[in-house]
């Protein structure tokens, strides 16, 4: 029988000390039931596998959200990164590159650049917003330059077009033939591998020392400097994953399509429960922070309310999830 | 005093009467012109009781002198009086009014100067003379008056003319004193709380301090002067109130303020519990005839006008490190660890013949040194993981498999940590802060046991910590010390010192002022070090 | 630690916050003198005005806060602007309250509003301003689209043809000057003292009875007034309303922030830094327009703005740093002011 901390046994103990997986979990199954309730063909087979081929890009983006964030920063570079990605493949491709090599040269680009974030952002104390504005605004505007330099094959209003091989798009369809698609099975795999890294190795558990005491970390010899460039890249990499993901499901190369991303990483991040301060949270509850996002805009669509609005919803759940948890002590209690 | 003439203690400079002072024709009654009233004032932080039912007094136009060890509640008391703290029990009155908050108090004529040089930087000298004076949209005076009254000041103060558009941060740490006490001044203020406010002045300074404090007291304020330095204030002040461990202990008035009844109230009179947590009758451990050298310590300095610190630890010896705060101490054992670096010098950890250099956290490792350190919640613990986590994250890389935690073996050594320091706790899963202080305490201890280090740098481990575990860190010690490590203990509770170290390294100005051996080590002789009053020989017997 | 650095670097650290913009100036406007000299005439110096004007005066609205400090920066501002522009051709037009007096009015009420209330989130929950004001900056940019999906509207008839203005003397400039002699005058104010030596070190502000709520709140309010003209300005030079096109105002205006020397850290922010860190952001597109890159132009606009901001701010941390303190004290060389006592 699960004893709790105090003492008490049983499932209240467990409960109190789960309560942000709890309370997740409850809110899923809530939504899931109002959902099924209101919305005509919720149980749909297409609408269930497009449902999580959507979550499978959005819970791929947020890999490197939860890890920022849980030493305490944030990635504002994710949308761009994503729409690089997605549009410097196709341009890659166009080249003649062979998608797989094209992919791996995307992956490393995007871990580089996201290491820049990282080690930038940690020498400036922090500054971990300001910094990915600007790099990510940095490399969009850099990549669709070098995309449409060459003419014809060039982007234009946004957009690139070119001959996506197969196997990528079949990665991101949800068609039946394929039963489930490859792209959630690789989140799935990314799932496994997330919450193992997070909760079974060394540098898993040194980011949450980093995130709930970066003094006390340096003085059991963690790495800040480490931990924030791997972060950061670690995020740059799943931000292009995503992206090229997005790139089998939409057939052609689109910039903005990463401008959801945004607000959905970080509103995922802190529904499932992971502090914006740093040192509390998991993947595992992202997760449930994907799922309860992408169920609440398949109700919200239903209802007709468009992306846009569902971006303003979002945004005003991060102040009372602050106000809760995110506040500095009063500067009396400094001197 | 004559009837009709006026109490010159109730006339500002310019003559007129000062508010809030009563002027009773005749002997002043005490409660008449008593301006600060501390009564069974209790003030927690946490766990930490800063001042426990302390009361205190002070009258108009005298200066009182309040006085203690480390931990014993001055800076509180002047928080308090600067109506930045509140407390949690009892009454804290000025002119019978209550400072609810440092504008109130502002307003009541309190100045307070922390021990905190607190200055607005990017501000110019007259931003930070008059910061706070100005109404929040409004400036009490034109700037043509506040240039002419703080150049009036500062020239006085300083000594010699001022540039009053000068940026702050170009200014060094003893010109910003003085700024700070100046703004304090400009106020007229009618109670005066200096914090260890000659912190920061170098000696030619100070004369011009006390010159200060005269002429406040000749205007009829009530000087407050929280301090260290004994031997300044028997010049100067009326009255010296003794604070220990939270509680205020004794006054002393005129005559009868010495340095040897100082030191006694401060000591001597201390309760009893102060005793019972000697080591009693442990004898200190002799140092082993012949011991090799574990640390070495050559030419470090810890800051640029501080002495050279040379200082051999050698195995199985303990050596206690002691000193009033902002000395140093702190600042050495840190330097030693690896966190701080020094200006010039240099550590060696000796093993085997070999020297391993200490200059940062990482080769501090590698030398085998261990920094434990006191304050828990700063450096030490990690509130947001579990009692197993806070002792396993300084060990899963040492003993990861690809990476991956081995928590079998961690969860060995975290037993067999659990049982060498008696650690009592529930689950090993249960949040870090559902133990006590004491057993947290512990858990960084063993983190740090567990890597087998050779020498341990404990910086006032013992800090918030009960009785018995304090007990249980003392033969953990000498059982340490025993097998040969090297130990450096920096403790604020003198009386620890005393049959637990052979020597105590005495820190003055970031430099050792004295060193006690055997048993020249007691609590008085200890902190009559700190205050600066030396044993000859000492410094010799640091450098063996 | 600040206090161990030599003087001598920290007077150059001052000196160059204001170097950096006014080079800048210099090297843009050679390049614009030799590749697109069409801004030195009156059409072109036209367009220049009131092309920037909307950035400098979102500049400017944003300094208060940054000012104020800690981490004190405002991403709303993009997209509360376009929120503004909105709401002054959509709601105020249409009910008949056209008139300049009416629009600048109700601009900046609304833009004071706006921010009082995220002033008064930070100020009374001492949460971190970035995250409020990135939340705004998600909830107004959904909004906005919400409302508006498509651009449309027209602005009032007064203010619609600024955009096209070819004569530099004009209300596209008179607005403005105004407001830039407006800030000259609030920055020699006591309040606006009081807000930049809370955002310096807001301990010794409250130690010194600085009541740091309402400070904080008035930085918000002068930041709104701004905001409201930037908006009334950035209406003119679109003369519709458009859900979209303000939202790069925050990467320009935080970019323009920073060139102009202001410290993230807080205390530390001036006017004319800003103004000039804007017009040289401005500058910098234009130059990028005259180099005929067709459809690329918004690419390279957005390219360089990012760069450039993270130039500022690599090179702005080695300079001036921000306070020590901070996150992370590993290491510290010499010595430290003892942590004070109980």
């Amino acid at each position: 029988m699960h004893v709790g901390a105090t003492g008490q046994p049983g499932l209240g103990a467990f409960l109190t000390e789960h309560w942000s997986a709890a309370m997740a979990a409850a809110v899923l199954v809530a939504l899931i039931g109002f959902g099924a309730a209101t919305i005509d063909g919720f149980w749909s087979p297409l609408n269930l596998r497009s449902n999580l081929v959507f979550a499978s890009f959005l819970g791929i983006a947020t890999i490197g959200q939860t890890l920022c964030a849980l030493i305490g920063g944030l990635d504002l570079s994710i949308p761009f990164v994503l729409g690089a990605a997605n549009v410097g493949l196709v341009k890659l491709i166009n080249q003649g590159v062979p998608s797989g090599f094209g992919i791996v040269i995307v992956l490393a680009l995007a871990g580089l650049i996201g290491a820049f974030n990282g080690a930038v952002s940690h020498r400036l104390r922090g500054q971990s917003l300001v910094v990915t504005l600007g790099v990510g605004n940095a490399v969009l505007g850099l990549v669709q330059i070098l995309v449409s330099s060459g003419g014809v094959s060039g982007i234009s209003g946004g957009t690139i077009e070119g001959k996506i091989p197969q196997w990528i798009e079949r990665f991101s369809s949800f068609k039946q033939s394929i039963g489930i698609a490859p792209a959630v099975i690789l989140w799935a795999a990314l799932i496994v591998l997330t919450v193992l890294l997070l909760r079974r190795t060394w540098f898993g558990r040194s980011l949450y020392a980093l995130g709930g005491n970066p003094i006390a970390a340096e003085r059991v010899l963690i790495s800040s400097r480490w931990s924030w460039t791997l972060v950061f890249g670690a995020s740059g990499v799943t931000a292009a994953l995503t992206g090229i993901l997005l790139l089998g499901y939409t057939g052609s190369g689109y910039a903005g399509v990463g401008d959801p991303y945004l607000f959905t990483t970080i509103a995922a991040v802190l529904i499932g429960g992971t502090s914006l301060v740093g040192g509390r949270g998991g993947y595992g509850l992202s997760v449930l922070g994907v799922l309860i996002l992408t169920v609440l805009q398949t109700i919200l669509s239903g209802f007709s309310l468009s992306q846009a609005a569902q971006e303003a919803i979002l945004g005003a759940l991060i102040i009372p999830t602050i106000a809760l948890y995110a506040r500095s002590p009063h500067p009396r209690l400094l001197i | 005093m004559a009837r009709g003439t006026t109490d010159p203690r109730a006339q500002t400079l310019s003559g007129e009467a000062k508010p809030g002072v009563v002027r009773t024709p005749g002997t002043p009654s005490k409660s008449a012109d008593q301006v600060v009233a501390l009564s069974k004032v209790s003030k927690s932080f946490g766990e930490t009781h800063a001042l426990r039912a302390c009361s205190f007094s002070a009258r108009a136009g005298e200066v009182h002198a309040i006085i203690g060890e480390n931990g014993s509640g001055k800076s509180t008391l002047a928080k308090l009086l600067a109506g930045v703290l509140h407390p949690d029990k009892g009454s804290v009155r000025v002119n019978g009014a209550e400072p609810t908050n440092p504008r109130a108090a502002r307003a009541m004529g309190i100045a307070v100067v922390f021990q905190e040089i607190l200055v607005a930087e990017g501000g110019t000298v007259l931003d930070n003379l008059f910061i706070g004076d100005d109404g929040l949209f409004r400036a009490r005076l034109t700037p043509r008056q506040k240039r002419a009254r703080a150049g009036a000041l500062l020239d006085r103060l300083v000594g010699a003319p001022l540039d009053l558009d000068m940026l702050i941060e170009d200014l060094p740490l003893n010109m910003r004193q003085w700024i700070v006490i100046a703004r304090a001044l400009l106020g007229k203020p009618c109670l005066v709380v200096f914090d260890e406010a000659t912190a920061a002045l170098d000696h030619s300074s100070v004369e011009r301090f006390f010159d200060v404090v005269r002429e406040l007291k000749a205007s009829g304020a009530s000087v407050l002067i929280v301090t260290h330095r004994i031997h300044e204030l028997t010049a100067i002040c009326d009255r010296a109130t003794v604070l220990s461990d939270g509680v205020d202990v004794g006054t002393l008035a005129g005559t009868e303020i010495t340095e040897a009844r100082l030191l006694q109230l401060m000591h001597g009179e201390a309760p009893s519990q102060a005793r019972d947590r000697l080591v009693g009758d442990h004898k200190a451990p002799a140092a082993r005839v012949g011991a090799e050298e574990a640390l070495v310590v050559s030419r470090l300095l810890l800051s640029e006008q501080a002495g050279p610190v040379d200082l051999v630890v050698r195995a199985g010896e303990i050596v206690g490190l002691a000193g009033l705060e902002g000395h140093g101490q702190v600042e050495f054992i840190q330097t030693v660890s690896g966190i701080r670096r020094p200006v010039a010098g240099e550590i060696t950890v000796k093993r085997d013949g070999s020297g391993y250099a200490v200059d940062s956290v990482t080769s501090a490792d590698r030398a085998r040194l261990a920094y434990i350190p006191g304050d828990r919640k700063a450096e030490g613990v990690f509130i947001n993981l579990s009692v197993f986590e806070n002792f396993g994250i300084a060990c899963y890389r040492r003993t990861a498999r690809a990476g991956f935690i081995d928590r079998r073996r961690v969860g060995r050594m975290f037993q067999e940590q659990v049982q060498a320091l008696s650690i009592r706790l529930g689950r090993r899963a249960a949040p870090i802060n559902s133990l006590s202080g004491g057993n947290q305490q512990k858990v960084v201890l063993g983190r740090a046991l567990a890597t087998e280090p050779l020498v341990l740098a404990l910086n006032d481990p013992t800090r918030g910590v009960d009785i018995g575990a304090k007990r249980d860190l003392y033969v953990l010690l000498h059982t340490l010390a025993e097998k040969g490590k090297a130990v450096l203990f920096l403790s604020n509770e003198i009386e620890e010192f005393a049959g637990l170290c052979n020597r105590v390294v005495v820190f003055r100005s970031q430099s050792v002022f004295d060193t006690l051996t055997g048993e020249e080590i007691t609590a008085d002789a200890v902190l009559a070090a700190m205050f600066g009053y030396s044993n000859a020989g000492g410094l010799d017997r640091a450098r063996q | 630690m600040p206090g161990n650095e030599r003087p001598a670097v920290r007077v150059l650290a001052e000196q160059r916050a204001l170097v950096t913009p006014v080079i800048l100036f210099g090297v843009l406007l050679i390049i614009s003198a030799w590749h697109g000299p069409h801004l030195f005439t009156s059409d072109g110096l036209a367009g220049a005005v009131i092309g920037a004007a909307p950035l400098v005066l979102a500049t400017l609205a944003i300094t208060p806060v940054a000012l104020a400090g800690p981490a004190g920066v405002d991403l709303s501002i993009g997209p509360a602007m376009t929120f503004i522009n909105i709401a002054v051709v959509l709601g105020l037009a249409p009910l008949g309250f056209s008139g300049p007096a009416a629009v600048f009015v109700f601009a900046i009420a609304l833009g004071v509003a706006l921010e009082v209330a995220m002033g008064t989130l930070i100020a009374v929950l001492r949460v971190s301003t970035v995250v409020v004001t990135l939340a705004v900056y998600l909830v107004l940019d959904g909004l906005n689209t919400v409302i508006l999906p498509q651009p449309g509207g027209t602005a009032p008839a007064w203010l619609a043809n600024w955009g096209s203005a070819s004569s530099v003397l004009s209300p596209i400039l008179y607005v403005p000057l105004a407001a830039f002699v407006l800030w000259t005058l609030l920055s020699r104010t006591t309040f606006f003292r009081n807000v930049r030596l809370m955002g310096a070190n807001d301990r010794t502000a409250f130690v010194s009875g600085v009541p740091l709520i309402p400070t904080r709140i008035g930085a918000h309010v002068i930041a709104g007034v701004f905001a409201g003209i930037a908006s009334v300005m950035f209406t003119g030079l679109i003369g519709s309303a458009d859900p979209t096109a303000g939202a790069s105002y925050t990467l320009s205006a935080v970019t323009a922030l920073v060139i102009g020397g202001a410290s993230l850290g807080g205390g530390r922010a001036k006017g004319l830094g800003s103004v000039l860190g804007a017009i040289d952001i401005w500058l910098i597109s234009y130059v990028l327009s005259t180099f005929n890159f067709g459809l690329n132009a918004s690419y390279w606009v957005q390219f360089a703005t990012g760069a450039v901001l993270v130039a500022a701010l690599v090179t702005g941390g080695i300079v001036t740093g921000l306070p020590a303190r901070g996150w992370w004290r590993g290491r510290q060389r010499g010595m430290v002011p003892a942590r004070p006592g109980r």
